[in-house]
Parts: structure tokens; C-alpha cells; sequence
């Protein structure tokens, strides 16, 4: 039976949550800016609290982004260390795919199709949308950046009742259009506890990952970080 | 002891183990300067993102290279500030969780306390009590060393530290990044007589520096020979970087051999990474001889950034029984006469 280490920090909350084959044991801060020294401790007392040591995991999943750069490297980061130094594969898992896994795995929503939308700033949202099927989110449009003002034209679906949207970018949504959706939860959030279930579900597809080959999902990849302006021509 | 040390805090990504018995086992670097060259500068998220590419295949690179698998590693010390947040963040949370999955102790390091101490690996160390100069990209420092852990600010640079200063001269002279090197480069072809640039804060008492003015006075006699392309001609701008070598070299020395006076010493240690300068070193030795003082400094891989002087730094504050508890922390500022006092120190046990 398989034991899995899961933590998330690619949103202002955090978590941290180890699945074992009888039970799921997580836990959540949402203080943010104090990821990097909450993860390790918030570890160490679930390990205490579910009974088990650390060489009993098998694997760690991390919550991949998109999301905070800052945060998607601490949880990356910390998850490395220990996979590196237990010798676990380190799976990553999409914080929207874990988010739409979270709703349709609660048997209350009866949404057809997940709308997940973080906010990137920059005057953007990170976007992607799921169909669900058998209560598992079928990725309809890959996690990707969409400006304020290309929302909803670059969503491939219509909104309507029969569509969920979750996160935070909703908050920021035309009300009326939210209005629109048969459920919303701009709280939403990733969490560790729904990383650590679509961790499992790839670890026994046979995803291992090395720790060393990890990277997170930034989407965003060519800021506008000027470079520099030259006064000599280059030399060949 | 055998320490992994790990070095994230700007654009080095740097991994070594030091062993408190048999010395330096191996050290490894990933250079950013190509990533971040065509910006002119050190862009933070481009450093951050190139540490986590790099940091794990170092580490097993390092151990490797040092004959040492992870039973044989009792401890991790990495940089805990002062540095990028960003990047500090990749070393600090990559060290301090595997060390938690070893079951070893971890420490976060000061980097300049790395800096400092980074001369006594060399094989002719210099004896305590000593003044250090701290002299880098981003510092400017004048430290009173009594022993190992004790350290007190003597005097620091107000504004820009004297490698920001040559950074900037070299962006004016459209020199390559990192400047410092360059500016020296071509200082070596320049007229060290045409211009005299000020001495900032050398006609005052006190031990503080100050290079925003020289950086103006630069700019301005750029400006004043600059030609269609905004630049003098080739002579005149290493006429320039030689003036302005001279004054940032001078006013180190005339502030160094005041500290050593000042504090009644004859050790002079240099650390950073404008401690490679080769103009500084030689005007020092002579300067510090008149005086019949000594200067030492670290072979010029362990001026800059390195992995070497946190895993030694690190070594010395495990011995001492000081371990950061799981809570990763990093601090961008940190005071460097903040540190616990360290009781303990072996060079050889």
C-alpha cells in the first residue's frame, strides 16, 4: 500500500498532507508569507499525528503551479530535499488540476464543467477548465495566462448554471457574469490533500520522476524583463 | 565533522563539503553571468528559477567529487541571508529539508561571515584578531574580528557598495556584466594620471564609505569626451576606468590602514568579491607594509560566491552546537554583529 507526501504553497495558503491507504491527514495555514517557515514543522507534527515515519513515504507530489513563482519554489524546493534525501520520486501536480479534482470529487456538486481562475496579476488570470466525468475533472483548456480583458472570449466554454468556477480570480470577475455560474467559490484554493490523491493516481500510472528533474509550472516565461540597450555595436 | 554546504544567496548557484578534520573535500559552482548578462544586471526571478535547475545536480555532482555518500554527511549549512529572498529561499528550503529527511542538523549561514572566513582555508591562514574588509557587489564593510563568531561593525558604505559602484562605471563605459573585472581589464590600458577622481569621505575621520558621488563624477566625465555613440574614444574610456579604479583602490586603502589603527592591529583580511582586484592588492600590500601590517586574502575562486566558505562558516556554528530548528528562515538584511558569539572552534578536530 502506497503512502504519499503531499505540500502545496502555490497560493497565499499553504498545505501539507500525507494520504495513507487508511486515511487522509492534512493540514492548512493561511498566513501568507510564512510558507517556508511553516511547511517543515507542519510535517513534522502530521507525521506524529498519523503515526508514521518519514522513510515509510513512497513518493511526494508538490503542488507544480501555476501560481505565487515565490511560493511554487518553496513548496518545490522543500519537496526536493526530501526526495532527494529519502530517494522518492517527486510527482508534480497542476494547483488548478488539484482544485477541480477537490470539487468533483464532493458528491454535492452536480456541475457538468469547472471553470479555475487564480489571479497572476499583471493584469492577468491563470486560467484552465475541466470537464467532470465520473467525478474526475477532464482538462477541457490546459492551464494558461488570460488578460483581464480577454475573459470570458478566451474560455472555450459557454458560462452558464451547468459550470462551477473556483478561485480567487473570480473575485474579480463582471458580478454579473458571475451571477451566471450555477456554483462559485472564490475562496477555492489548492490543496495538498487533493495533490496527494492525483499524486497517487500518477504514481500508479507509473510517473516517477527524479527529484532533480522537477520544475514548476510558471506559464509565465518572458516577462518584461528589459534588457540591456548597447552603445557599441557587438563585436562579431 | 563532514558539513554539505550550499550557497544560493545571488547568481552563483555553489555546493561544497568540508570535513572539519581533513579540510575541503570539493567544491563545485554553476555561474549564472551568461543568464543574466544581456539584462546588465542580476534579474532575481531569473536566478531564482536557474537555482533550482541547477542546485540538486550539484549536490550530487559535489558528493561525488568528495568520495562521500550521505551517511558520511553530518551536517547541512546553508546561506540564510543576506542575499535575494528569492534565491536564498531555493538553498535554504532545498538544505534545510534534506537534512530533515537525513536526520542531521542544519544551519543557515551568514554570507558575509562566509566571506570573512573564507581565508582561513587557505594554507597560510591569518591569526585572530584581524580587520576585515567585506567588499563586494553588495557590500562595503569594515569588521573588527577579535575571534571566530565575534564581530563588530567598524564602518560600511552609506549608499552603493564599491562593486555596485563598478558595476555602474562599467554599464557607462558599455563594459560587459559583471563589471568589475572588466573595468579592471581596461583600466590596465588607461592613463592613471589624465583624470583624478575624488576620494570620497577620505578627508574626514571615520571608518564609513560613500561611492554614489564617484559614480556621478564618472558619469559626468563620460559625458563630458562623449562622442556621436555616447562614448569617448577608446583611450579616453580607459583613461576613465583607470581613474576610477584608482579612486574606489585608494579610498579602500586609506579607510583599511585607518581601521587597523584605529583598532591597534596588523592583520588585514579582504574578502569579497572586489577583493580579487588585483590594483587593490597590490597598493594594500604596499600601503599595509609601511605600517608593518599584513594582508591576506582567499584564492580568487573563494573571493566570489562560493560553496567552500558556507559548508566551513557552516562547520564551525554546528560544532557549536547551533542548529536551525525546522522553520525555514532566510533574512534579505542581517547584521552581521547580531551573531551569536561561537565558544567553539577546531580548525583541525
Amino acid at each position: 500500500m502506497t503512502t504519499i507526501l503531499a505540500i502545496d504553497a502555490s497560493t497565499e495558503t499553504c498545505s501539507v498532507a500525507i494520504m495513507l491507504p487508511n486515511g487522509m491527514h492534512e493540514a492548512v495555514c493561511a498566513e501568507p508569507r510564512t510558507h517556508a517557515g511553516r511547511i517543515l514543522p507542519m510535517l513534522d507534527a502530521l507525521l506524529a499525528e498519523a503515526g508514521v515515519s518519514l522513510h515509510q513515504i513512497d513518493a511526494i507530489a508538490y503542488g507544480a503551479g501555476p501560481g505565487s513563482f515565490t511560493g511554487l519554489r518553496i513548496a518545490l524546493s522543500l519537496a526536493q530535499g526530501l526526495a532527494f534525501g529519502l530517494e522518492k520520486p517527486l510527482i508534480p501536480v497542476e494547483s488548478l488540476h488539484a482544485m477541480a479534482y477537490a470539487f468533483a470529487q464532493d458528491p454535492k456538486h452536480t456541475q457538468d464543467s469547472v471553470v479555475c481562475l487564480l489571479d497572476a496579476r499583471m493584469d492577468e488570470f491563470y486560467l484552465a477548465s475541466f470537464q467532470v466525468v465520473d467525478a474526475l475533472p477532464q482538462m477541457l483548456q490546459p492551464a494558461q495566462l488570460c488578460g483581464y480583458a480577454l475573459f470570458p472570449q478566451q474560455l472555450d466554454i459557454t458560462i452558464d448554471a451547468s459550470v462551477a468556477g473556483l478561485g480567487g480570480g473570480w473575485a474579480q470577475v463582471d458580478p454579473e457574469l458571475r451571477a451566471m455560474l450555477g456554483y462559485c467559490d472564490t475562496q477555492a484554493v489548492p490543496l495538498a490533500s487533493a495533490i496527494a490523491q492525483l499524486g497517487l493516481k500518477f504514481f500508479d500510472s507509473g510517473v516517477r520522476p527524479a527529484a532533480e528533474q522537477a520544475e514548476p509550472l510558471y506559464l509565465r516565461n518572458s516577462v518584461s524583463w528589459n534588457k540591456r540597450q548597447r552603445l557599441r555595436q557587438p563585436t562579431p | 565533522m563532514r558539513v554539505l554546504g550550499i550557497e544560493t544567496s545571488c547568481d552563483e548557484t555553489a555546493v561544497a563539503i568540508y570535513d572539519s578534520g581533513e579540510g575541503l573535500l570539493a567544491h563545485r559552482l554553476f555561474s549564472q553571468v551568461a543568464v543574466h548578462a544581456e539584462y546588465g544586471g542580476v534579474v532575481p526571478e531569473l536566478a531564482s528559477r536557474d537555482h533550482v535547475r541547477k542546485l540538486l545536480p550539484l549536490v550530487k555532482e559535489v558528493m561525488a567529487a568528495a568520495h562521500t555518500t550521505r551517511e558520511h554527511i553530518q551536517g547541512i549549512a546553508y546561506t540564510a541571508g543576506p542575499g535575494l529572498i528569492g534565491a536564498l529561499l531555493v538553498g535554504a528550503c532545498v538544505g534545510r529539508s534534506l537534512a530533515y529527511a537525513w536526520g542531521i542538523p542544519a544551519v543557515g549561514v551568514h554570507h558575509m561571515e562566509g566571506h570573512l572566513l573564507a581565508p582561513l582555508l587557505e594554507p597560510n591562514p591569518p591569526q585572530f584578531p584581524f580587520v576585515a574588509l567585506l567588499v563586494s557587489g553588495g557590500h562595503t564593510q569594515l569588521v573588527r574580528v577579535d575571534a571566530l563568531g565575534q564581530y563588530q561593525l567598524l564602518g560600511e558604505s552609506l549608499d552603493d557598495a564599491a562593486g555596485e559602484a563598478f558595476d555602474k562605471a562599467a554599464k557607462m563605459l558599455d563594459l560587459d556584466y559583471p563589471g568589475g573585472p572588466q573595468v579592471a581589464r581596461l583600466a590596465q590600458l588607461g592613463d592613471r594620471q589624465r583624470f583624478v577622481f575624488p576620494r570620497p569621505m577620505t578627508d574626514r575621520p571615520g571608518l564609513d564609505f560613500s561611492f554614489s558621488g564617484l559614480k556621478t563624477f564618472t558619469l559626468n566625465t563620460v559625458a563630458a569626451h562623449a562622442g556621436a555613440n555616447g562614448l569617448p574614444d577608446d583611450q579616453t574610456c580607459a583613461d576613465i576606468a583607470a581613474a576610477f579604479e584608482e579612486a574606489v583602490v585608494d579610498t579602500l586603502v586609506i579607510k583599511c590602514r585607518r581601521a587597523l589603527e584605529f583598532c591597534a592591529m596588523k592583520t588585514l583580511v579582504i574578502a569579497g568579491g572586489v577583493s580579487a582586484n588585483q590594483r587593490l592588492r597590490e597598493k594594500l600590500q604596499t600601503a599595509l607594509q609601511k605600517i608593518g601590517a599584513g594582508v591576506f586574502y582567499a584564492r580568487p575562486e573563494f573571493c566570489t560566491d562560493n560553496g567552500a566558505m558556507i559548508a566551513y562558516a557552516g562547520c564551525q556554528r554546528l560544532l557549536a552546537q547551533q542548529h536551525q530548528g525546522l522553520n525555514v528562515e532566510v533574512k534579505p538584511r542581517w547584521p552581521l554583529d547580531s551573531l551569536p558569539p561561537l565558544t567553539h572552534y577546531t580548525r583541525d578536530s
